[in-house]
């Protein structure tokens, strides 16, 4: 087992503000397109530890909905309501809030997500040659021709109670 | 009443395990039931029992050389045995069940600022806008308190039912206030009229039920009165249960997510009344049980 899982199919993050979920075991995880970038992170708040995205795909910031927190293309919480008077983040104590980034690697027109940020963004290519027909790949998820996703092992939370 | 004046400590939120593992929750669980002198048994008025009572409100005895109820609960006893006139008038009751840790529910409820974004149309309009300025919350023990001033808009409103519904206000407050009893007991009142008391029921590590009791009391047997209560009451129980849905999904995606923070978290200063449960339930748990 690798660890790289299949996210979503690239043409869902071609824009910026584009965004993925899915889970890597009990981990929830992101990826979004910051102006053109991918990058992808724990899908946790650093707040309280809310979910924070919970549709599989979509477009927006990367956005709390519990109290609005909004994170940046580091991870880093850029706007916190009521920081002013409640929680006195200066930049450096941001920035010991940021997200956990996760690795990303597209291959084959497909989005993949590892939980190391530093795994080899080479094996998902490996994966994803197209011979035309069905195929399972090692993560457990389908894709057809073309890339099409028959089925994203991601989409459900594996591992936790 | 600005009293957040002042930076409060940075208080350690417990472990995730004691959000996910079951044997976590066995472990709680148990040191809630031996461990904390007094808690929370029940309503009179519903035939419940209990050791003691604060006004209507029963509390079972835990511990053998237990502190006078009175004192457990300290100054929010005399709360509570305000709020207890209204307990014989009750309207309505209701339950759910959240796919979340009986301490999420906590959290959520001892939050004092996600109004505006969990709550738009229900609670965040009813309390004033300047409300970091009207809030006041203090603390007793692992017990706290928060009061909300109303909008004015809000307050009128009540004006209005208090005089065409003939209700009985047991205090002269244009306030929403919040009691907490720890670790399980939250009363939330409403223009010195309306009380809603909250029992959270742990029945799994990942699954609580909230269950809530309404009472609108009211000043006299008048039929006109009284119809216009009963209309009342369906709107009020409905938004009640409005507000408790918006607060569900919100508390399932902790739930979700919890378990994969690797961070500790971080508490503003308007969420000090959590971290006071935090450190209450650290205190009683095995010596393993704090974050990190």
């Amino acid at each position: 087992m690798s660890g790289w899982v299949l996210l979503a199919h690239g043409d869902d993050l071609a824009a910026h503000g584009c965004w993925a979920t899915g889970w890597i075991g009990a981990i929830p995880v992101l990826v979004r397109n910051f102006n053109g970038t991918l990058r992808g992170f724990r899908n946790v708040c650093s707040h309280r530890f809310a979910l924070m995205l919970t549709e599989p795909t979509g477009k927006g910031p990367l956005r709390c909905p519990y109290h609005a927190w909004v994170y940046d293309q580091d991870g880093v919480p850029k706007a916190i309501p009521f920081n002013d008077s409640d929680f006195h983040l200066d930049d450096a104590a941001r920035r010991a809030l940021a997200l956990p980034a996760i690795g990303v690697a597209m291959a084959g027109g497909l989005v993949f997500a590892h939980l190391d940020p530093n795994a080899d963004s080479a094996v998902p290519a490996d994966w994803t040659a197209d011979n035309g027909t069905e195929r399972t790949l090692p993560d457990g998820s389908v894709i057809g021709p073309g890339s099409a996703i028959l089925y994203r092992s991601s989409a459900r939370r594996e591992g936790a109670c | 009443m600005l009293n957040y004046d002042n930076p409060p400590p940075r208080r350690r939120l417990l472990a995730s395990r004691w959000f996910h593992d079951p044997s976590a929750f066995a472990t709680e669980q148990t040191a809630l039931s031996t461990r904390l002198p007094w808690r929370f048994a029940g309503l009179a008025h519903e035939g419940g029992t209990g050791d003691a009572a604060c006004g209507g409100f029963l509390f079972r005895r835990q511990t053998h050389d237990v502190p006078p109820l009175t004192d457990w609960l300290g100054p929010l006893a005399d709360r509570l045995s305000l709020l207890s006139t209204a307990l014989d008038s009750p309207v309505a009751s209701d339950s759910t069940e959240f796919a979340a840790n009986w301490k999420i529910l906590v959290e959520n409820t001892l939050d004092d600022f996600h109004g505006s974004t969990v709550h738009p149309q229900t609670i965040h309009p009813a309390v004033d806008a300047d409300w970091r300025r009207h809030l006041h919350t203090d603390r007793f023990g692992p017990h706290s308190r928060s009061q909300w001033k109303l909008s004015d808009p809000t307050a009128a409103w009540w004006d209005k039912l208090v005089t065409r519904g003939h209700l009985r206000r047991f205090a002269t407050q244009d306030l929403y206030d919040h009691c907490f009893i720890f670790p399980d007991l939250y009363v939330a009142s409403f223009h010195g009229t309306m009380v809603i008391v909250h029992r959270v029921v742990p029945l799994a590590v990942d699954r609580t039920r909230l269950e809530w009791r309404t009472f609108l009391p009211a000043a006299s047997d008048d039929a006109k009165a009284a119809s216009f209560r009963r209309g009342l009451v369906s709107m009020l129980a409905a938004s009640a249960r409005q507000v408790i849905d918006e607060d569900r999904p919100l508390c399932e995606q902790v739930q979700q997510a919890r378990i994969a923070a690797t961070g500790p978290g971080i508490l503003g200063w308007r969420e000090q009344r959590i971290g006071y449960v935090h450190a209450a339930l650290s205190a009683l748990l095995p010596t393993d049980g704090t974050a990190p």
